[in-house]
């Protein structure tokens, strides 16, 4: 049984190992044909240790009701493994799902790597928003299977991974924080922390698609991290992604960054630029620091909708983009 | 003359070290200038530093008007030479302001230069959109023809209120408690981000008595946006908007070049200037020069040199009959 899976794994490997041209992918990794499948909700399915061996299987994308789910509304999960070769370690990867009907959240070797709309009580749909969620790459285990576990609810009519380009896209080298910021946050409505209030939000990822559906004004992510003593006398740069429209970034409650005018909102025409905020040595504690993120967003598409978030040192942030210069 | 436009040494980051001409830089890059870095660091924001060496044995050796150009710099910078910081447009977190449509020039003291082996850094900070050194028809250092036709140079350090204090036109007038502003260079570049309103420069200052014959104008350069300017306690010059200036149209009285006559009988050993600015939006203050003492023939040279090619018709300026004696 292993020797098959291994083996159609391969198979799959090779088919799909190709160049894509279209969308500024270097190469591509199909997810598309058999998942794993099972209807139902248990956060134990999340976990790349589950054996989901006796779970049904299921052509991937289409709607559930085409695969002998007629009529089923509510949750499901699918499954499958997927092998990264270690030729494009440092890669930035992209794992695409398509179209989901309603509400996903998708777990990557067990983390959790992105939401779209959200589910009960506070139930929204994001049926209409295309998945694309980054991989941090520390989740990655190269050679070896990777477990891809996605949680979706439906509300009505068709479910599931239901059409469009389902793979992961294999793009620039990336950047590799020290500290990762990538992941579930705190998020609060307004200018300021709120820990009673405050709800969890992937990022990065638009706040349309995590339940703040047609949101504008203010909004506030929130957590801490870990810092080892080790990075405390280094000059770092704090990733802090593509943001809409303007913010405002604070650790350990002191102002570090921030773009465009938050105070007076004047127009911003920044929300397409990728911030890099520059942390002196000795600013961050060895051990627990909290950063805070507050931002605006004018129209339209708001939060820290792309990018790798985290903390890097600047040797490493120079040598990176030395190393991807391009040649006029 | 030393033409600086060609290749640049070039990292992004940022380090006060980088100012220093023995901090090695040979592993870094090297990119062109001037042009966005964005031709080769696509979607880089954030702090960069620019390093180059230069020679400037073609220069005469008594040269003391040197200025150095660095065309447009998105958004904000300051000039290193020699280590030493001769300016900055712009200001840096957490003050940001842009400057990015600002045309850089740089006073350069001639005792800063070598004949050889000069080290010029810039460091640049770009928020977003393109970045770094991005255009210019001239970068490199220059002989100043705006600053050699002045019999006195008054560029440097003013004293600066946004107050209005009484007895300001009194020679007198303790202004010690005032800010120090450097002139020209707008109020924005220097603490005063985001600062639209009343600004108010002075500066006392004593005449030679050879001076004294001479028919005198005041130069000031480019003010944004408008001014009055009082000489030893009498005003010599204003430049304002019209009052049929239409308020949905932005002022242009900032693209005016300022040059007032000092009646002779206002000339003492011993002066004061003061300058009453009002800006309206964006950056405001004495922002371009020559600042200084000027006689009638070479004030002649400078309007001719500095002259807008249109003439706002929006803005009333007094200029003091430099073109009626």
């Amino acid at each position: 049984m292993k020797h098959s899976v291994k083996l159609i794994l391969l198979i799959l490997f090779f088919n799909t190992y190709l160049l894509a041209g279209a969308n500024n992918y270097y190469k591509e990794l199909s997810l598309q044909g058999n998942w794993s499948f099972k209807i139902g909700d248990n956060s134990d399915w999340s976990k790349a240790s589950y054996d989901d061996q006796n779970w049904k299987k299921i052509d991937v994308p289409s709607s559930w009701e085409d695969e002998g789910y007629q009529g089923y509304d509510g949750y499901a999960w699918y499954r499958r493994q997927i092998v990264i070769p270690v030729s494009v370690k440092d890669r930035k990867l992209t794992m695409e799902l398509g179209y989901i009907d309603d509400v996903d959240e998708v777990f990557f070797n067990g983390t959790k790597i992105g939401q779209s709309g959200s589910f009960p009580p506070y139930y929204s749909t994001a049926y209409n928003a295309f998945r694309a969620y980054e991989i941090p790459l520390n989740l990655v285990n190269y050679d070896k299977p990777n477990c891809i576990a996605v949680r979706v609810y439906d509300a009505q009519i068709e479910g599931g991974i239901v059409r469009g380009e389902v793979r992961i896209g294999i793009s620039d080298i990336a950047i590799i924080p020290d500290i990762n910021l990538n992941g579930t946050w705190n998020f609060n409505t307004g200018r300021d922390v709120n820990e009673s209030k405050s709800q969890k939000i992937v990022v990065p990822g638009r706040w349309e698609n995590q339940g703040f559906y047609k949101y504008d004004g203010y909004a506030v992510y929130s957590r801490t991290f870990t810092c080892p003593t080790t990075l405390t006398n280094k000059k770092m740069v704090l990733l802090a992604g593509r943001i809409d429209d303007f913010d405002q970034v604070y650790i350990n409650g002191k102002l570090v960054g921030q773009t465009g005018d938050y105070e007076n909102r004047k127009h911003s025409d920044k929300y397409s630029e990728f911030r890099n905020y520059f942390i002196p040595t000795g600013f961050l504690k060895a051990g627990e620091n909290t950063i805070v993120i507050k931002v605006y967003d004018e129209q339209g598409e708001g939060g820290i909708i792309e990018g790798t978030v985290g903390l890097i040192t600047q040797d490493k942030f120079i040598n990176y983009w030395k190393t991807n210069r391009k040649e006029r | 003359m030393a033409n600086l436009s060609g290749s640049w040494y070039f990292s992004v980051g940022d380090d006060p070290q980088w100012a220093n001409p023995k901090t090695d830089v040979s592993g870094w890059d090297k990119i062109y200038v001037p042009g966005e870095w964005e031709e080769y660091y696509k979607g880089y924001n954030g702090y960069a530093w620019y390093r180059r060496n230069f020679d400037i044995r073609s220069f005469p050796k008594d040269e003391e008007n040197l200025v150095l150009l660095l065309g447009k710099i998105d958004d904000a910078d300051e000039v290193f030479v020699n280590g030493v910081k001769v300016g900055q447009t712009g200001s840096f977190f957490p003050d940001y302001q842009t400057a990015y449509n600002v045309d850089r020039q740089y006073t350069l003291p001639k005792d800063l230069l070598k004949a050889t082996n000069n080290t010029i850094a810039v460091r640049v900070y770009d928020e977003g959109n393109q970045g770094g050194i991005v255009s210019g028809n001239k970068i490199g250092i220059y002989y100043d023809n705006d600053n050699a036709l002045l019999s006195l140079n008054l560029s440097g350090n003013w004293k600066f209120s946004t107050y209005r204090e009484p007895d300001v036109q009194d020679i007198n007038f303790d202004d010690s408690r005032w800010k120090t502003m450097k002139v020209p260079s707008s109020w924005e570049s220097q603490g005063y981000a985001n600062y639209d309103g009343y600004g108010y420069y002075r500066k006392v200052f004593t005449l030679p008595q050879t001076f004294k014959d001479d028919n005198l104008y005041l130069s000031l350069g480019k003010i944004d946006d408008t001014d009055k300017v009082y000489f030893n306690g009498k005003m010599i010059g204003r430049t304002e908007d019209l009052e049929s200036y239409n308020h949905f149209n932005r002022s242009n009285a900032y693209r005016m070049f300022r040059i007032y006559r000092i009646p002779s009988h206002l000339i003492r050993a011993s002066n004061v200037i003061v300058v009453e600015v009002h800006d309206q939006q964006q950056r405001g203050g004495i922002y371009e020069g020559p600042i200084g003492i000027v006689n009638h023939k070479n004030a002649h040279i400078l309007l001719e040199q500095n002259e807008e090619e249109f003439w706002p018709n929006s803005v009333e300026s007094v200029f003091h009959s430099i073109f009626n004696w």
